[in-house]
């Protein structure tokens, strides 16, 4: 072969694999762009009543999204805060702590969680998580710990709710928390962690004063990755959350998401601005989501690149 | 601020200039990799507030068996020794005795800087200070300055450690260690990353520390070894091949192994 036939067949290899390398982004534009076209037209008409308006009204052409756009924040919210601890600690107990085997099988576990299909966490909502949440987790809460005298735990306890919702979000975001945070840590070099160690570190504070603030940057990254997994999580949102297109003022209440009003409505969509009101809503759900996710990337990158060059 | 160590100790009682550093004896020591033999029967006597050079060629198995001093080599998945390590008469392998209070004991500096990358000068000199008495400012002060580091940086105590040369990151690594009062200093290396201004200033550093502690440092520079040790032990492929007085090893070895490592013939 000629150092010219060699050159040629270089080029091809790199316009093939640029190619469809280049649908990636493309794809990611297209979508934007056609959403942001769909959605122009409400937004001429309702401007920022989309996103501050309580009433959605298809007849009366009321579109407020408010409602919706609270209900997937602080329903990932809440998710994030039971999660974000619970998946750091499995990565620290897997990574760190733990004898190998007993590791390996935790994490397995915990990876596992993440093939389950959303239906199915759904499902389990609805027949088991729903009936324990209405007879033991609410009435507990709410009479027996007295917590019903705060707003945020009072009110009937229907099942269906917000906090449902934050707690089957939960469970489906641990896994990419505790894959990222395991990543992470597993990244620090172990220079760093012999520098405690010999310093006469116990383990806990090899990990607290040595690992933990190394890897800290990656941490919130892959908590962040998990919040942009519960933000656009739909399936099971919708079984679980209760549809109730209002305000919550609770987390017994039934709530909604952008999510879940995107899917319950787009089917029965009647007229224009019905669903360029919904592509109002899908663009609000999609800049927060690849918002989230983009800085979670950079966070997550930081701790891997800093560490490739720092001397291991 | 975070404090690494958080027990108190006796006043007084390990205090270099109060009790005679130990004597480091490694007895029968052997270390595994997994099925990897790295280090056979090895026996050094290490004395009390002298400097040992453990020298060899890479690979030899000379840091490993200063990983065992402190019992980092264990920390090491599947890493296991054998034989018995004193400090004075007490085996640091005892089965009752906690690894993390050998280590308190026992300072060691590695090859590469390893300051905490999220902790300013005085907070990574103080990371093991706790127990040392006096005040953090004096701990601070005298630990930099026996690291020679002080002048350089005492009007920037709170920058963060990466900010400093990577010279100036080993001593900082040395002031952390001394900060902590230990009876032994083991240095793995502690030169072999740093330009020759810095690795004279640990040099230096070394010399000054005899008599006040237990030094080992492991080299493969027959130079230093020559100029900061009073014994010096010469590894090959795990084994000790010689062992004795520095300037005897180093001119009269007995050895032809010996004789054609440190005169550049391998390694």
């Amino acid at each position: 072969m000629t150092s010219a036939r060699i050159g040629a067949s270089d080029r091809l290899f790199l316009i093939g694999t640029a190619a469809a390398v280049s649908v990636v982004p493309l794809l990611i534009v297209v979508i934007t762009v056609i959403v942001v076209i769909a959605a122009w037209p409400a937004v001429q008409t309702h401007g920022l009543t989309l996103l501050t308006g309580v009433e959605w009204d298809v007849p009366r052409q009321q579109f407020g999204a408010l409602p919706a756009i609270v209900g997937t924040l602080t329903s990932s919210a809440m998710a994030l805060a039971l999660a974000a601890p619970v998946g750091v600690c499995v990565a620290v107990f897997v990574n760190e702590l733990a004898p190998r085997t007993i590791g390996t099988a935790v994490g397995a576990l915990v990876d596992l969680l993440a093939a389950i299909p959303s239906v199915v966490y759904g499902l389990w909502g609805i027949f088991v998580l729903l009936p324990w949440l209405r007879e033991t987790v609410m009435p507990l809460l709410r009479d027996t710990l007295g917590l019903g005298r705060f707003a945020l735990f009072s009110g009937p306890a229907y099942g269906p709710s917000l906090l449902a919702s934050g707690l089957v979000l939960a469970i489906m975001i641990l896994p990419y928390i505790a894959a990222v945070a395991r990543e992470v840590l597993a990244a620090v070099p172990r220079a760093q962690r012999e520098a405690a160690l010999a310093l006469g570190a116990t383990r806990w504070e090899m990990v607290r004063d040595a690992v933990l603030p190394t890897a800290r940057a990656g941490l919130i990254g892959g908590v962040m990755l998990g919040l942009g997994r519960a933000l656009g999580e739909t399936m099971a949102v919708t079984m679980v959350i209760g549809n109730r297109n209002a305000l919550p003022d609770s987390l017994f209440a039934p709530a909604y998401s952008m999510a879940a009003l995107l899917a319950n409505e787009f089917n029965e969509a009647t007229g224009d601005a019905h669903v360029s009101a919904l592509m109002a809503v899908a663009g609000v759900l999609l800049f927060v989501a690849l918002l989230v996710n983009a800085l979670a990337r950079v966070l997550v990158g930081s701790v891997r690149t800093r560490h490739a060059r720092v001397p291991g | 601020m975070s404090v690494l160590v958080a027990e108190p100790r006796a006043p007084g009682a390990t205090d270099g200039a109060l009790a005679p550093a130990p004597r480091v004896r490694v007895e029968q020591l052997s270390a595994w990799f997994g099925s990897r033999r790295v280090v056979h029967d090895v026996s050094i006597d290490c004395p009390s507030g002298g400097v040992t050079a453990i020298i060899g060629p890479s690979g030899c198995g000379k840091s490993t068996v200063l990983r065992c001093v402190n019992r980092l080599h264990e920390t090491v998945p599947g890493a296991r020794t054998s034989g018995r390590i004193l400090l004075d008469h007490a085996d640091v392998y005892d089965e009752r005795v906690n690894p993390v209070s050998i280590r308190r004991r026992i300072g060691m500096v590695f090859q590469r800087a390893t300051p905490f990358p999220h902790w300013s000068i005085r907070e990574n000199v103080l990371a093991a200070a706790r127990a040392a008495g006096g005040t953090h400012d004096i701990i601070v002060e005298q630990a930099l300055e026996r690291a020679a580091l002080w002048r350089e940086v005492k009007d920037r105590l709170h920058h963060p450690a990466t900010a400093l040369s990577i010279g100036q990151q080993q001593r900082l690594c040395v002031a952390r260690a001394l900060a902590a009062r230990p009876d032994v200093l083991l240095l793995d290396e502690p030169t072999a990353a740093l330009d020759p201004i810095s690795t004279q200033r640990i040099e230096e550093l070394v010399y000054e520390l005899r008599g006040a502690l237990t030094v080992v440092i492991v080299t493969h520079n027959m130079q230093q070894a020559a100029r900061v040790s009073d014994q010096t032990v010469f590894m090959l492929a795990g084994d000790v091949i010689e062992a004795d007085a520095t300037d005897t090893l180093v001119t009269r070895p007995r050895d032809p192994r010996t004789e054609a490592y440190i005169t550049g013939r391998f390694g």
